[in-house]
């Protein structure tokens, strides 16, 4: 028989919240953590005016010296030389985590734990070292260059940080990355290769990293709070927003063994992919609907089991479009399902996506609690077949989805159950 | 080239240690050896994962970087790589790899600056 998956402990560094009930308490009253930011001093029409920037953290340097970061995290110097910015919010995520699972060490290192990850590495880091290694025409180079900035640089730094010893990748699939990690974290426990798995992803909120999209045209141009406007008609782009959320998934019969507290179940997920576009979402939202379909299909479960859906939906004209008829397709039979994307508060985390809208459907599930699309004023008439709420709902069932795509037309869909359904 | 100014060298090491940055100082100014100890094990202390129980230049020369120390081969490379940039200096892989001691790397560096 399949093994079941637990969800057992969520860590938070977030544009909402540094822990996990400041975010909840910011989803619950609709407080969004979009904040202005002025990355181009002096620059009469900056293409980004805000983004989703962490509170309590400032690594906004280059340099690991002056980074600041909370108190309550006691983090190694030798840790923070190989780090790159975004490696400080995992790692504090992680930690986090690890103690609301109620780990010792032993556990996590341990053959039986593995640890997957997900980021887009550091821009700014890879900038700066390339252009040493530029100006000194290859004779300088930061030898802890390679390790701070490249794609894999989460689990390699977490990888030694706590000495894992099972299964340790990163996963690269755009803004599904975190959920292809959950999804396939959810595979070794199932298969018994692993019994316990650390998931993370996180990414870096300054210019190196998000602005490059103001040049693909997918970047709000507008200020404000409420510059994330997803399903509206008045929406013009995602705002960009990073940190770090850390999910500790198990074999649910370790963690009834241990009496740890289940959050929730990680229950099933699909995958499908849209075979149109490197960039662009397929119009008729075909790849995310096969998606949803499998992912219903590996949990046993019909669309009218589904209590509410955590959207994809950055803000895009495109992106938000398709998947409105990808849910209404899926959906067709189960209509008054509701529907929200919490990027309107949290900004577009990018890899990280995937893992803080999993953790924030876990919330939901065990708040009995279905977040209302914030700062939606016009729907756009495309996406008026979906119920998005105007306010709060209670939870009408026991499960969730969760969807998440990516460049290239990947697509994830996860099913989490409430756990005490 | 010559070594770089004191006002570079601090912005090249953000947030390192005021003492390293004042022994460069006077090392700049006035070339004696026991500044320039300070400096490199000073930025050796401050890569440690933890604080030294005394200052790293006073230990004895015989003190093995890796065995007694803990300081693992990146590490090494990366106080180099701040050596050179700092004093204008090139260490190939061959000399590192044979720096086994606080006197070793004592020595080294005060020949290649006597230069």
């Amino acid at each position: 028989m399949q093994r079941e998956v637990a969800v057992t402990g969520l860590g938070w560094v977030t544009s909402i919240g540094c822990d996990g009930d400041t975010a909840f308490a910011s989803l619950r009253h609709s407080r969004s953590g979009i904040r202005p930011v002025d990355w181009f001093p002096g620059a009469e029409d900056s293409p980004v005016k805000v983004a989703g920037t962490v509170p309590e953290f400032d690594v906004s340097s280059h340099a690991w010296p002056l980074w600041r970061y909370p108190e309550r995290y006691t983090l190694r110097r030798d840790a923070l030389r190989s780090l790159p910015p975004h490696g400080v919010y995992a790692l504090c995520a992680t930690l986090q985590a690890l103690e609301d699972a109620g780990l010792a060490e032993a556990d996590v290192s341990s053959p039986r734990t593995g640890l997957f990850c997900a980021s887009a590495g550091s821009p700014l880091l890879m900038r700066r070292h390339l252009s040493q290694i530029d100006v000194s025409r290859g004779a300088r180079g930061q030898p802890l260059g390679v390790v701070s900035s490249i794609s894999g640089t989460l689990n390699f730094n977490l990888g030694a940080y706590f000495k894992i010893k099972g299964a340790n990748m990163g996963i690269v699939s755009a803004c599904a990355s975190s959920s292809h990690a959950i999804a396939y974290a959810m595979e070794e426990i199932r298969s018994g290769r692993q019994e316990r798995m650390i998931v993370v992803g996180a990414e870096e909120v300054n210019a190196e990293t998000l602005v490059p999209f103001a040049a693909m045209r997918a970047l709000s141009p507008s200020g404000g709070p409420d510059a994330s406007r997803p399903f509206d008609r008045r929406r013009d782009g995602f705002v960009g927003t990073g940190g770090a959320v850390a999910l500790i998934l198990e074999d649910t019969a370790l963690a009834r063994s241990r009496r740890a507290r289940v959050r929730a179940f990680a229950r099933g997920w699909g995958q499908a992919s849209d075979g149109h576009s490197i960039a662009i979402s397929r119009e008729d939202g075909d790849g995310l609907a096969r998606a949803m379909e499998n992912a219903l299909a590996d949990a046993g479960l019909a669309p009218r089991d589904i209590a509410c859906i955590n959207a994809h939906a950055t803000s895009t004209a495109v992106g938000d479009l398709s998947e409105a008829r990808a849910v209404a397709r899926v959906f067709a039979a189960h209509p008054d399902v509701p529907v929200s994307s919490t990027k309107a508060l949290t900004g577009h985390a990018l890899s990280m996506a995937g893992a803080l809208e999993a953790a924030l459907t876990c919330l939901c599930l065990e708040s009995n609690f279905v977040p209302p699309q914030a700062h939606l004023t016009a729907p756009d008439p495309g996406c008026a077949c979906l119920h998005l709420p105007a306010a709060p709902l209670p939870l009408s069932g026991e499960h969730a989805l969760s969807n998440s795509s990516g460049f290239g037309g990947s697509n994830v869909a996860l099913v989490f159950r409430r756990a005490d359904g | 080239m010559p070594m770089i100014p004191p006002s570079e060298a601090a912005e090249k090491l953000p947030g390192y240690p005021d003492a390293v940055l004042r022994a460069y100082a006077g090392y700049y100014r006035d070339k004696r050896p026991e500044d320039l100890d300070k400096v490199v094990f000073g930025l050796i202390a401050f890569l440690l994962p933890e604080a030294a129980e005394r200052s790293l230049h006073e230990l004895p020369d015989s003190t093995d970087l890796r065995a007694d120390l803990g300081i693992d081969s990146i590490t090494i490379a990366e106080v180099v790589f701040i050596i050179e940039d700092l004093f204008d200096l090139k260490i190939d892989n061959d000399t590192l790899m044979s720096l086994q001691s606080t006197g070793d790397l004592k020595n080294h560096l005060r020949k290649e600056l006597a230069g």
